[in-house]
């Protein structure tokens, strides 16, 4: 027989298992991200109320916002489920960017939906401004693909909070060619420096013609002194 | 036939003869080549333009249309150019006599850089466009149209002569800090195994626009 001092230490075992293992079966991208969260970051005190905080996997599947936030890929029965919330709340997950978060006129849920993104995407100074950039509208939700990694720009490239400049073409070199040429020229065939071809064929041609010519006169002529005589 | 008329015909085929001799005596000459560049005309110390000849700002880019040459009677058209397969300029077709050319991939004449225009010095039959270039001086006017409407109006530095085995790619062809123009045909003396010897370049620089 178990004496009742081992009887409850095994009984809070057993419930500590239980606790544990429900938080295992949460899925990674619900609530870790948000009670995991950076303890640098000054987040909304509502956030901090224990009520308010997805703890354990129950209650977070029976809250329809992390589902919204979390999207298909981990739990698609819970995408089907909150389908229509997905679609009311698809601008909000598009648009928020850790520096919104504190002015965002949110509920203690969608602030947590907010927080669990966030985290999800490793806040770093920049990195959220990347967020915003990286186009995660319609189409693109995190939930319904796989996320993109965010790129992070250079250090220093951006002061944080400033719009990002449109990219702009690169300038075309100047003062460079592109190709140019070498070597000489070939522009002329010598028609001008040899003899007169063309000259030398018609003067030729009409000189034979006057021959002719010349020879038949004769003829003729002594044809005519002929009859005449 | 009356006598009258055998002796018109005899002086009708006397003439014939006559003109006969004469062009057969004729062609039969070697011509004169096209004119060379005396060496009063080549440049002193290097590629730059004349002392005490304006220097205009450089244009922007615009295709050329026309040269003229007024010094050597040279008014023609212009044609693209581009590259043989052995990196040496192309040249205008030998169809048109009167007809030169540019290098359409490098500079258009009036922008800064070097611009290069080509025209043939003769074809088959005779002297075609640049037949004359060797006999420009210094100072002389080339003025080029262009296609934005403007006439880009150029003085001539220098002209000098090259032989084909040593020729000045750099000299003739590199970039300049302003607007050059280079006139470029063949000269150098003719050989009938080899053809020309050389090429006739005519360096200017720009000078105004109209």
């Amino acid at each position: 027989m178990r004496s009742p001092a081992r009887l409850v230490t095994g009984t809070a075992a057993a419930a500590l298992t239980a606790v544990a293992l429900g938080l295992a079966t949460t899925p990674s991208a619900y609530a870790e991200g948000a009670v995991t969260r950076p303890e640098s970051h000054a987040w909304p005190a509502s956030l901090t109320s224990p009520g308010t905080r997805p703890a354990t996997g129950a209650a977070a599947e029976t809250d329809p916002k992390p589902g919204t936030e979390l999207g298909a890929d981990t739990e698609p029965a819970e995408s089907e489920l909150f389908g229509t919330a997905l679609t009311e709340t698809e601008p909000t997950e598009t648009g928020l960017t850790e520096e919104e978060l504190p002015e965002a006129e949110l509920d203690a849920e969608a602030e947590l939906d907010a927080e669990a993104e966030l985290s999800d995407l490793e806040p770093e100074p920049g990195a959220e401004e990347e967020l915003s950039e990286a186009k995660l509208g319609a189409g693109t939700r995190p939930g319904a693909s796989p996320r993109p990694e965010p790129v992070k720009p250079p250090p220093g490239t951006r002061p944080p909070g400033t719009k990002p400049e449109p990219l702009k073409p690169p300038a075309p070199p100047t003062g460079t060619w592109p190709e140019r040429p070498s070597g000489h020229v070939g522009t002329g065939v010598g028609g001008s420096a040899g003899p007169g071809t063309a000259q030398l064929a018609t003067g030729a041609g009409i000189l034979g013609a006057a021959a002719v010519g010349g020879a038949w006169l004769l003829r003729r002529r002594r044809t005519d002194g002929a009859q005449d005589g | 036939m009356d006598r009258t008329t055998l002796r018109s015909r005899a002086w009708l085929v006397g003439v014939a003869a006559l003109c006969g001799v004469w062009l057969v005596q004729n062609g039969a000459v070697p011509r004169t080549a096209a004119p060379q560049p005396s060496t009063a005309e080549a440049f002193a110390a290097g590629p730059e333009p004349r002392t005490g000849s304006p220097v205009a700002g450089p244009l922007g880019p615009s295709d050329p249309v026309r040269v003229r040459i007024p010094g050597i009677r040279v008014d023609a058209p212009l044609t693209g150019l581009g590259l043989n397969a052995d990196g040496s300029l192309g040249v205008p077709p030998a169809e048109n006599r009167n007809l030169a050319g540019w290098f359409e991939n490098g500079t258009p004449p009036g922008t800064r850089g070097t611009a290069i225009v080509a025209g043939h010095v003769d074809d088959a039959e005779g002297p075609a466009v640049f037949y004359s270039l060797g006999s420009l001086k210094k100072g002389a006017r080339v003025e080029i149209d262009r296609r934005d409407g403007r006439t880009a109006v150029f003085a001539v530095d220098a002209v000098e002569v090259y032989d084909n085995e040593d020729f000045p790619d750099r000299r003739v062809y590199g970039p300049t800090a302003h607007a050059s123009l280079r006139l470029i045909t063949c000269g150098g003396g003719f050989s009938r195994e080899t053809g020309y010897l050389g090429n006739v370049v005519a360096y200017a620089h720009l000078t105004g626009v109209r």
